[in-house]
């Protein structure tokens, strides 16, 4: 993804979804707190309810016993009468397995075992009187088949020989019934301590073997039980970790009599399903908006960014020279302006360039034309010139030699002229062969002298004492020597000095050609090596432009140095040859010779 | 008159040898010689036929032998531990274990290894099943049949062929007389009876024919509770109610009965008889017993009537030996109750071999039952039995899946060894 995308599906992103997970991050919280306080009333409004139908289960018995002693009580029953009816109830009330009168003197006075009874009055049971309760229900123990069983002792009222006590062995198997009954969410479960701690009954299926194990409850339960019963403000649900290491909500009530307390335990990750349920799903719409906003706005930023490609290929398109290119983008938004506003640039662009070319191709031929007419108008008014002398003085012989000399130097100036514009056009035929470097530029200052001292120059040539050969053609060199000597005497003032000097190095040699002329300016220097560019008023301007081909063609290079106000050097720089010269007629040709 | 009996052919003693003709002959003369014997009593002769096959030689038809030869065990005196079943005991010192028979002949056992271990009373068993010490309980309390609910183990119900009867001993003089027998059964309330003496475990009975068994036709009489038709009964037997003696309740007659006390359920069964006859003029004194003293009890005639529980079996072969008379019977018989009524319609059913015999003399019994009434035939017990959910008990519905041990598969991996 280039990063203009990834910047736009960035920015959308954060856009959409920062909001999206703040919400998403207030709603899980406030939906977890709100789960967590509305699953611990409800389940402690469950435990409440247990232990009101533990305690009605009490009152219940309570009032089949009280039902009892109303039934014995006064009525001078025998014994088997009493006996029937304790049996009656025993038949009718199956939580009971026996039920047995006492005197006040603890003496057993009818019971609806038809053995021998095994109850006693319970110790403890005397507090009844004290607490005012109507009745007593002892510590649970287990049986001889390892089940909770409990007594319950019911206090006669009465004459004095009606007082005594009704007990009744009770089966908590009924109460583990009510217990195991209970069924929270889907893993919720009750269980019943007594005033001890022990476990009564346990609706875990897990851990109903607890109840004949004759196990304690666990710490934590325990606590919750006496907090739950001592503490002025009932503790709120509690947490903790069964034996399974499965974390539980529990909450707790008591029951007033029997001292006892229901705790009701579920586990969180039954008790919180729901809440969990609805977090998996925010957060799976917050992962899903992610994603969808994230491919939209990798769509829409791809579709943003591929008209910006669109529009740097056709940009860099025309920077290369195709002006033909244009842009085509879909849309009607601002990129498609964009679009279209550069296609109108580029075609306004082509019109000015075709202008631009066309003035340039007029200026170049006003100056062509001004330089043509400025390098042969003197020679053509000199031949003219000379041409009517000729009619007058026709007949002096020294006049027509005189005649014949001027005619033929301007014709070679005529010739120089066209020959130059001739090889702009082409080639410049050159014949290389070693040449004494030294000397073309000796001989090439020579000619030059007569021009420096006419324009008041001092001309000065400061050559090595070491013969520097060149592969070269001293009838380019000569010219190019020429060209350079005569510009740098047309910009120097009178006064001036020019300099014409050969270095040595290792393997190249230079001369240069130094003057204190008027300068180029800076802006000027790049372009005085190009066709028809002149730092003169007049002329055609070829004079830099054919030197450099010659230099170019001769393996060299031609540079330029100026300063405004200061003087110019130009330096040839040439490899140097181990070859050397033949001679012509025991003579070199020399520069002089063609110029 | 001869029967012939095939082995089968694939079985197999627990040391490796066949279960041969020659073999079972000599297991099986090893039983009739024996003074307790009894099942045998028309056999004259047992001999091989061949090695595949044993021919018995009879004195006259019995039709309950081929019941008493399926509950036979095929054991050698001489080697006690070698059997044919699926599993072989082996010596413990504390409890009956078995291994398993890899050889048995349907098929090896999943289960290696069952110790029975035994427990006094069925609430036992179940707190010994939830305290994880067996993988099943034989039995459980009909109380705690709910505690089971979403726990580990699943419970089968089965009406056992066991059944709890008032057997009244006809020795006792009022007792002897059919209309007073009859009187008591019609005052017994059999479905109070069921649902609150055994907490509605059960079906009530009408007589000691096992229901599931294949000659029970449902279409027999039924007793159904009429205590004013009890009273009129008692009332032409000239048994009127009697001013009541010091200590008791004002009475017809008083009727002493034994009762087994180690089982609550017996105890409540009583206390609700003991009501329903005071409906109609009975006192019923009841006497709770253990079992040692009421077997002593009961085989001293010392009691007017007993409330136990007795065995029907699957076929009708105990219906003969509980309530046939001592005169005549062939072989022994469990007890002497001075009930006469049903010998001939028992020897008839003894001799029966014939499936149509057969229907019509346990039809003709039943009845007989119905109008001379040996005992009050209460209820038949649900038994419910537990068993860990690592096993694959196969078809509950069988009629007893613990008889069906060998077929159970280990659904875990854990090792069966209670």
């Amino acid at each position: 993804m280039n990063r203009i995308t990834g910047r736009f599906v960035l920015l959308i992103a954060t856009a959409a979804v920062l909001p999206l997970l703040l919400y998403g991050s207030v709603s899980v919280s406030k939906l977890t707190d709100g789960t967590e306080q509305s699953v611990s009333r409800g389940n402690q409004a469950v435990a409440q309810q247990i232990a009101a139908q533990i305690k009605l289960y009490f009152d219940d018995s309570h009032r089949v016993l009280a039902s009892v002693a109303n039934d014995l009580r006064g009525t001078q029953l025998e014994q088997w009468q009493q006996e029937a009816i304790l049996r009656n109830h025993v038949l009718e009330f199956p939580e009971f397995r026996e039920i047995s009168v006492f005197d006040a003197g603890s003496r057993l006075r009818a019971s609806s075992r038809l053995g021998t009874s095994t109850l006693k009055i319970p110790s403890g049971a005397d507090t009844v009187n004290g607490a005012g309760l109507a009745y007593y229900v002892a510590t649970p123990y287990i049986d001889a088949d390892f089940l909770p069983t409990t007594t319950m002792a019911v206090p006669l009222v009465g004459a004095s020989d009606e007082r005594g006590w009704i007990i009744a062995e009770i089966s908590l198997e009924e109460l583990w019934r009510t217990v195991d009954r209970i069924k929270v969410g889907t893993k919720g479960y009750a269980l019943l301590l007594d005033t001890q701690g022990n476990l009564v009954a346990h609706g875990n299926p897990n851990d109903k073997a607890l109840i004949a194990l004759n196990e304690a409850a666990a710490g934590e339960e325990k606590q919750l039980a006496s907090d739950v019963r001592n503490k002025p403000v009932p503790p709120e649900a509690r947490k903790f970790l069964s034996s399974r290491q499965e974390e539980l909500l529990a909450v707790a009530a008591a029951i007033d009599n029997p001292g006892w307390t229901v705790i009701v335990e579920q586990p969180t990750s039954d008790a919180f399903r729901l809440s969990h349920q609805l977090e998996t799903q925010l957060f799976a719409a917050i992962g899903l908006a992610l994603l969808g906003t994230v491919i939209l706005g990798w769509v829409w930023g791809r579709s943003f960014i591929q008209r910006i490609f669109a529009l740097t290929r056709v940009t860099r398109a025309i920077a290369d020279g195709r002006m033909d290119e244009r842009v085509a983008l879909s849309g009607q938004d601002e990129i498609r302006q964009l679009g279209d506003a550069f296609n109108s640039m580029a075609d306004r662009l082509v019109e000015l360039q075709e202008e631009i070319r066309k003035q340039e191709r007029q200026a170049m031929f006003g100056r062509i034309a001004a330089g043509l007419v400025h390098d042969l108008s003197h020679p053509i008014q000199n031949i003219g010139n000379s041409c009517k002398l000729i009619q007058k003085m026709f007949e002096d012989v020294e006049y027509r030699e005189t005649f014949k000399k001027t005619v033929e130097r301007e014709l070679v100036i005529i010739k120089r002229v066209l020959d130059d514009l001739r090889n702009i056009a082409r080639p410049i035929p050159l014949e290389r062969f070693p040449v004494d470097l030294n000397r073309t530029v000796a001989d090439a200052a020579e000619a030059m002298e007569q021009h420096a001292e006419t324009a008041g120059l001092t001309l000065r040539t400061e050559l090595t004492p070491e013969t520097l050969y060149i592969e070269g053609d001293v009838f380019a060199l000569g010219r190019v020597y020429r060209n350079l000597i005569l510009n740098a005497i047309q910009a120097t003032a009178p006064g001036g000095l020019i300099v014409v000097a050969s270095e040595a190095h290792a393997d190249r040699v230079q001369v240069r050609i130094y003057d204190t002329g008027c300068g180029i300016p800076p802006e000027r220097l790049g372009q005085i090596f190009e066709d028809f560019v002149t730092t003169k008023r007049r002329g055609l301007g070829l004079g830099l432009a054919i030197s450099k081909k010659i230099v170019e063609q001769l393996g060299g290079t031609i540079s330029v140095a100026s300063e405004v106000g200061k003087g110019t050097t130009f330096v040839l720089d040439f490899p140097r040859t181990s070859a050397r010269p033949m001679l012509v007629a025991g003579e070199q040709i020399t520069p002089a010779d063609v110029l | 008159m001869t029967l012939r009996i095939h082995l089968r052919p694939d079985a197999h003693f627990h040391d490796g040898t066949p279960v041969s003709a020659p073999a079972v002959v000599k297991i099986l003369k090893q039983k009739i010689a024996k003074p307790q014997s009894i099942g045998f009593e028309a056999v004259r002769s047992i001999d091989t036929a061949d090695d595949g096959s044993l021919l018995f030689r009879l004195s006259r038809p019995d039709g309950f032998l081929t019941s008493t030869l399926a509950t036979t065990l095929i054991i050698d005196d001489d080697k006690p531990d070698v059997g044919t079943g699926p599993f072989r005991l082996v010596a413990e010192k504390e409890n009956l274990a078995a291994v398993r028979n890899a050889s048995y002949y349907r098929g090896a056992p999943d289960i290696e290894r069952v110790e029975v271990i035994p427990y006094p009373t069925a609430r036992a068993t179940w707190v010994r099943l939830l305290r994880g010490e067996v993988d099943m309980a034989l039995e459980i309390n009909k109380d705690s049949v709910e505690f089971l609910e979403d726990t580990r183990f699943r419970k089968v119900s089965s009406i056992q062929p066991f059944y709890i009867p008032l057997v009244f001993n006809l020795r006792n003089p009022i007792l002897a007389r059919t209309e007073v027998r009859r009187a008591i059964s019609d005052a017994i309330d059999r479905d109070e009876i069921k649902s609150k003496g055994m907490r509605d475990r059960g079906q009530v009975a009408d007589d000691p024919v096992w229901p599931f068994h294949w000659a029970h036709n449902p279409q027999a009489p039924h007793h159904t509770p009429d205590p004013q038709g009890a009273r009129e009964r008692l009332d032409l037997a000239r048994l009127p109610v009697q001013p009541a003696a010091a200590g008791r309740r004002a009475s017809r007659f008083q009727l002493k009965c034994l009762f087994y006390n180690v089982d609550p359920q017996f105890e409540r069964i009583g206390l609700l008889l003991q009501r329903q006859l005071a409906a109609v003029g009975i006192d019923l004194v009841l006497e709770g017993l253990d079992e040692k003293e009421l077997v002593t009890r009961l085989g001293t005639g010392d009691f007017d009537s007993y409330l136990f529980q007795l065995t029907s079996g699957r076929d009708v072969s105990w219906a003969y030996r509980f309530w046939h008379s001592p005169k005549g019977a062939v072989g022994q018989v469990m007890q002497n109750t001075g009930y006469t009524g049903a010998d001939a319609v028992l020897d008839r059913l003894r001799q029966a071999y014939r499936e149509e015999d057969i229907r019509v003399a346990v039809g003709d019994l039943r009845q007989r039952f119905y109008e001379d009434v040996p005992a009050v035939f209460l209820a038949w017990p649900e038994i419910t039995r537990a068993v860990d959910t690592r096993f694959d008990i196969g078809n509950p519905s069988d009629p007893d899946i613990f008889a069906n041990l060998w077929r159970w598969h280990v659904a875990s991996s854990q090792t069966a060894s209670r």
